[in-house]
Parts: C-alpha cells; structure tokens; sequence
C-alpha cells in the first residue's frame, strides 16, 4: 500500500513536471500547394490519377529507379503514346471485364518509365520489373515507333539476340505478367499447379532454353521454366497477348512425335490457371483475351501524339 | 506522529526533486533557425533563381565517367523559367540545340536534374552509345544528376551523382553567340590535333598520345621507374584545359595555350613546362601504338572481290560474320562471329611514307581462319601470299584520320585505313 502510494505521487509529478508549452508548427513540411502542370501533367492527373490513383511517372525519378543500372529518361511524345496505349489496352481492358473496382483496387500504383534498357553485365537486358504489386518499371520507351505502332500477337518467340520494336513483348506481355504476380499475391492459387512440371523446372538455368524449345518440356517459355509462380503467369500473359492460331502452334509444338507430355503439361495447367480465375477473380481468361486483342487492334487507328 | 512527519517531509522532498529532473525537457536550442524541409525548400528556390539568372545561359564543363576517361566536353546550357533547359554540346554540330525539362529536387542536398530525355546531355549517359563508345550497358557513364554544392551568380560546382566527377559552370556572357563560340572549339580542337605530342617538364620529358580527350603520359620519373598517367582534358578555344592540376618534375599545369605558330603548348604557372605536337612520318604512325581500321567500302576494286569470298565462305561454312579488322603496332586483331584472333606482320620502313608488310605469324585462332582459307583472303589486299610494299598519304599531315595504302607493284590496289572505329560491312 506505501508502495502503491509512493509509485503514484512519483508519476504524478513526472507527468506534471513533464509538460512543456511547446506548440506544434500549425505549417506543414510537405507543400499543399497544386504543382505546375503542363499538358501531359493535366492528362495523367484525369486519366491515371484521379481515376486509378496510378502515377505515371514519365519524367526519370532516381528514388523510383534501380540505381545499379546506367540508364536514361523517356522522350516525351514515346511517353505520352505508351500512357495513350497502356490505358486503353491494359487499364480499359480489365475495366472493361472485370469492372472499374478491379483495376482501381489491384492495379500497380506506380509505373515508373525508362528511356533505355537496362542492362546486367553479361550484358543481358531487363525488360521490366514489378516491386510488390506496388511498382512497374517500364525499360526501353525511347525505342517506341509512334508512326508506326506495331503489336505482333501471332509469333510466340521473339528473337531476343535481335529485339525488334514489338510492343507486345517489350510493354503488354510484360505487365500482364507483373500483373498476374500481383493477384497471385492477394488470392493464392492451387498447389496442383506446382505439381504438374514440378521435376522439370530449371531455376537460372532458365537461360539456355530457347523459347521455341519449351514447349516440349512443357512451358510456354524459356521463363516460365525458372519456378512455378513465374510458370503460371507467363502462361497467362502469354495466353492473353497472343491469337488463338498463336496459342495453337505453342501447343503442336509441344508435341514431340508420339510423346505429347509436354502438350498435355501445358493443357493442364492452363486448366487450372482458367479455373483459378474464374472462381478467385470472375474473370474469363478466353473473353478477356478477346477484348485484348480487339483493343490491339484499335492501336492502329488510335491518335497516339495527340491527348485528350 | 513524528515518524509520519519524516516520511511525509521524506515524500515531499522526493517529490520536489522528481518535478525538478521531470521538468528539464531535452530541448536544445537549434543550430538552425528553421526546420530541414523548409530550408531546403529555400536553398532549392535561390539555386533555381540563380541558374535562370544567367541569361545567355552557363558554360557546364562535362566530365562523363568517374575516372573522366573520355575526358570532358564543353556544354551550354540555358536554363529556362518555363522548366526547360536548352542544351548544345561541342560534340555535336555548333548549331544544334536540344531542349528538355529539368528539375531541383532535394536528394542528399540539392540536385539538378535532366529528368526528360535530352538527345544532347543523354548522349553521354545511353548505356548503348550511338558511336559504339564504351560496352553495352555503360555507354560513356555519363551522369544527368548533379549535387549542387557551391552556387553563386558567377560560379557553380557541382558533382556527378553517380560519377562524382567534379562538374563546374560557369555564365556566358551576354555578347558570346553560341554556335561561333562552339565553332571556334572545334576548329581550334581540329587545328590542335596531332598524331603525337610530346610533354617537357623540369627534366623529365613524356611521350604523349591522345585518346577521345584524354592524355596518356609515358615517362620515367626522377627514380627512373616508367609511369604512365591519365590526363583529361577539355578543349577551349585557345588550347586545353586539364581536369586536375599536372604535377610532373615538380611543375604545376592547369592550362595549356596553343602556339599554332610552332606547334607548342605554353603553360600556366612559373614552371615553364611545354607540350609540342609532333609530325610523324606515316610509316611510323602507321605501326605506331594507335587502331588503324579496315573496312570493305575502304578497299579499291581489286581487293573487294577477295573479302566478297572470304565473307561469303564464312558465313555459308561457318555462320559468323567479321565484326572487326584492326592494324595495331604490327599485328591485325579480329573477331569472326564471337571468336577474336590476331595476325604478326613484319615491317620493313622507307622513308617517311613507304612500309613494306608480310605475314609473320597468328595465334590459335588466327591459325584457324588462316589456314580454312579465310583470312588468306582477307589479308591478301594487304599482305598478298609473300609481302606487299605501300606508298603511304593521309587526309592531314598534322593529325591523319585516314592513311591511304597505295600498293608499289599494283597501282590498282589501293587499301584505306581509318583511324576511327568502323565495321568491316
């Protein structure tokens, strides 16, 4: 009891001696004030940030880049054609199947534009990255041609000892694939997934295969040998940027004679990846795919130099 | 009662002492009179101020890579209130200007940054440079962000962010026209230029050779140890001006002013030390220590139809593609498809303008391509089955860029080699 009253008068007088007068700066340190806009500025603000809450960053932002590359910023007219395109074959597309709250609430909140490639010192190049759902790493803008937007969405090996300016490769596929990490993070798929090639992953030793070559072991690219998650959404970017006769000749090469595992490997995963979607997302993969490639099309006619 | 008394007088004065040490807050006065963020908020609106003050622009003197090995180039920058800096470069034509946005932001300090492509100041920092300068992935290593760390009206130092390299800018003044200001750079670097030079200090003299714009010194110093050292450089409208003060036999240079009178370079300071550009002979620079590259469109008609076979069997037998083909201090280097090799010539020398070459030996490589018959046809143009003899002229005496090989015994057989770097196709 002496204890208790001691301890007591004790806080007392700490709490009361304690107090100081000092007032907080009514002025906040971060400037509430609109930033200068130019025109693009004023486009991404009503067409990626106050919808999608999504910045674009088209200037080069070394805080939001990876410094161990030597890399350059985007030239702007290429960067106002790719926020253009991404909006209307990307943003638009998963709005248009999958409702506006989708893509608001899943969608990357940056996506970070770089001029050049970038490059490892065995002087292979990085085509994009994507940072825990929250960032994609957009390389290689300044090689966009604006007059001439070209999407190939019927050969599924592209040379990459002699990339060529396709923008499916460089831009769509690739974030179709970060995107399909991202709502692998939020909703887990089924482990039979991992399963089906299990023996047959590579890991790093990914490199020395050729895309043309994986389909016979079972995958759809040199990449999707590497690990299971990477597997699962290179089939499904794969599936969704490519033609039906594209998907087709993936799977005939799969066959190798009268042994058709890889065929078979390739189908049944892809099983799964629909169910998955289907009942984690209410997204039909054949229907978004559709709407994909009727938006490629639509590039062709889009006015990419002029926003509005 | 009286032990209550203590207890009570022991509690009150218990507590006395608490509210003393409870009431000494941490604070501290401040070493500023504002928080961080407002004054670098501050320090960002004067430097800004400061940099669009210069009407006519500043003078940036540009060093790409952190050992400056591509020496440094002269950059006019005007930066404007709209956001946008205009930008020329000696290195490109006097009259070319490019524009992009940049920004002051705080990272570290202050930093200004080209955060918009800009074809002139980016050109250095491309990990693919257009001119095939430096491995693919580095480019010149170039930096476009700077730590600004001493702003005035009249002097701005700044450093690379990822280079460090020392950058310093200058105003231009308001009656300098850009486009003559470059020229006059250009003609004097062109004027200035020899194959080499040759570099007097106290009692020490060094061999000079120039690569980009960057000086390799050979020396023996007082000990007689032999150095070599990196001097880079950048080129003003009256000679050079070095990155660092030179300091060889005791003799500090930070300039040198060139005499096109007697081809010397006088330096600051009291030392008295001299650079001389030397005239060399062709002969001799022809199998001197520098790239001498061969090409197909550089062959005269009677070499082409010999690299047409050789070409065409190399890649119908082997599927590889000559990448390069280079004369260096006697030996032919190249690389087929990803295989490089070499080749050992003999030289015999003339005169100042006749060489005589023939094959006198290859590594494994060179061996393979030799005897598959290849190269065989490749060198013959240069070296024929038993030796050729050439008389030797050049576009410039002074600085030859291009040595024209005209075979004594065929006239019609008549071999370019440049001095820049150049595909053979």
């Amino acid at each position: 009891m002496k204890y208790i009253k001691f301890i007591l008068i004790v806080a007392a007088t700490l709490v009361i001696g304690s107090c100081s007068n000092e007032k907080l700066d009514p002025n906040s340190i971060f400037p509430t004030e609109s930033p200068e806009r130019n025109a693009f500025d004023t486009w991404l603000l009503n067409n990626y940030t106050t919808p999608y809450n999504i910045a674009f960053n088209y200037l080069y932002k070394d805080n939001d880049t990876d410094q161990s590359y030597n890399v350059i910023p985007a030239e702007k007219d290429k960067s106002i054609a790719l926020a253009i395109m991404i909006k209307h074959v990307w943003l638009e597309a998963y709005a248009e199947c999958c409702g506006e709250n989708f893509i608001k609430t899943y969608s990357p909140r940056v996506m970070q534009l770089i001029g050049s490639g970038a490059y490892n010192s065995n002087e292979s190049m990085v085509m994009g990255t994507a940072e825990g759902g929250l960032k994609v790493m957009l390389y290689n803008v300044n090689a966009i041609d604006i007059n001439n937007p070209y999407i190939d969405v019927e050969n599924p090996y592209v040379d990459k000892t002699n990339p060529t300016k396709d923008l499916n490769y460089y831009f769509f596929h690739t974030m179709h694939h970060e995107f399909g990490h991202i709502l692998n993070q939020k909703k887990n798929y089924s482990t039979d997934f991992n399963l089906v090639s299990a023996a047959k992953y590579k890991s790093t030793d990914w490199i020395n295969l050729n895309d043309a070559d994986a389909p016979k072991l079972g995958f759809v690219s040199g990449y999707a040998s590497s690990e299971a998650r990477e597997d699962f959404v290179e089939i499904y970017s794969i599936y969704i940027t490519h033609s039906e006769a594209c998907w087709q000749k993936i799977l005939s090469d799969a066959v190798n004679g009268t042994d058709t595992s890889g065929r078979d490997a390739i189908i049944a995963k892809f099983n799964i990846i629909k169910n998955y979607f289907k009942t984690s997302w209410n997204i039909d993969i054949t229907q978004l795919r559709d709407v994909i490639l009727k938006r490629f099309e639509d590039i062709k006619t889009l006015d990419l130099k002029n926003l509005k | 009662m009286k032990i209550l008394n203590i207890r009570i007088i022991n509690l009150l004065f218990i507590s006395v002492i608490l509210s003393v040490l409870g009431s000494c807050t941490p604070e501290v006065d401040s070493v500023f009179d504002d928080s961080s963020a407002n004054r670098i908020t501050k320090a960002l609106q004067v430097d800004k101020e400061i940099l669009q003050g210069a009407k006519n622009g500043w003078l940036m003197k540009y060093y790409p890579a952190s050992d400056q090995r591509y020496g440094g180039y002269n950059m006019l920058v005007k930066f404007g209130t709209d956001g946008n800096a205009v930008i020329a470069c000696d290195k490109f034509d006097a009259s070319k200007t490019s524009t992009s946005n940049y920004s002051l932001v705080q990272s570290a300090g202050p930093v200004l940054t080209f955060n918009e492509y800009n074809e002139i100041i980016h050109y250095f920092s491309d990990p693919v440079n257009s001119d095939g300068i430096g491995k693919k992935g580095e480019g010149m290593l170039g930096d476009f962000e700077f730590t600004l760390r001493e702003v005035s009206n009249q002097k701005i130092v700044m450093y690379g962010k990822k280079t460090n390299s020392r950058i310093e800018m200058t105003p231009i003044s308001p009656d300098t026209n850009w486009t003559n200001y470059l020229k006059s750079i250009q003609v004097a670097e062109y004027n200035m230029g020899f194959g080499m030079y040759s570099y007097v200090a106290g009692n020490i003299t060094a061999k000079v050779t120039m690569s980009y714009r960057s000086m390799t010194m050979n020396y023996a110093d007082e000990k007689g140890n032999n150095i070599s050292t990196n001097i880079p450089y950048l080129v003003t409208p009256t000679g050079y001006e070095l990155y660092d003060t030179l300091s060889i036999g005791n003799v500090k240079v930070k300039t040198l002013t060139y005499n096109a009178g007697n081809h010397e370079f006088v330096s600051d300071g009291t030392g008295g030390a001299k650079l001389y550009g030397i005239i060399t002979p062709l002969n001799q620079l022809l199998t001197g220590g520098s790239n001498w590259y061969f090409s197909y469109g550089n062959l005269s008609t009677f070499g082409q139809p010999y690299w047409d076979k050789a070409a065409n069997d190399l890649y119908t037998k082997e599927g590889e593609v000559l990448s390069y083909m280079y004369l260096n201090a006697n030996i032919i280097y190249f690389k087929s498809g990803s295989y490089p090799g070499k080749y050992t010539m003999t030289s015999s020398l003339q005169g100042d303008n006749n060489i005589g070459f023939k094959l006198s030996g290859y590594d494994s490589n060179g061996q393979f391509y030799y005897t598959n018959g290849y190269f065989q046809y490749f060198l013959y143009p240069f070296c024929g089955a038993s030796g050729r003899s050439f008389t030797l002229s050049c576009d410039n005496i002074q600085n030859p860029t291009v040595i024209i090989l005209t075979d004594v015994t065929d006239s019609s057989n008549v071999i370019t080699l440049t001095k820049k770097s150049s595909a053979p196709y």
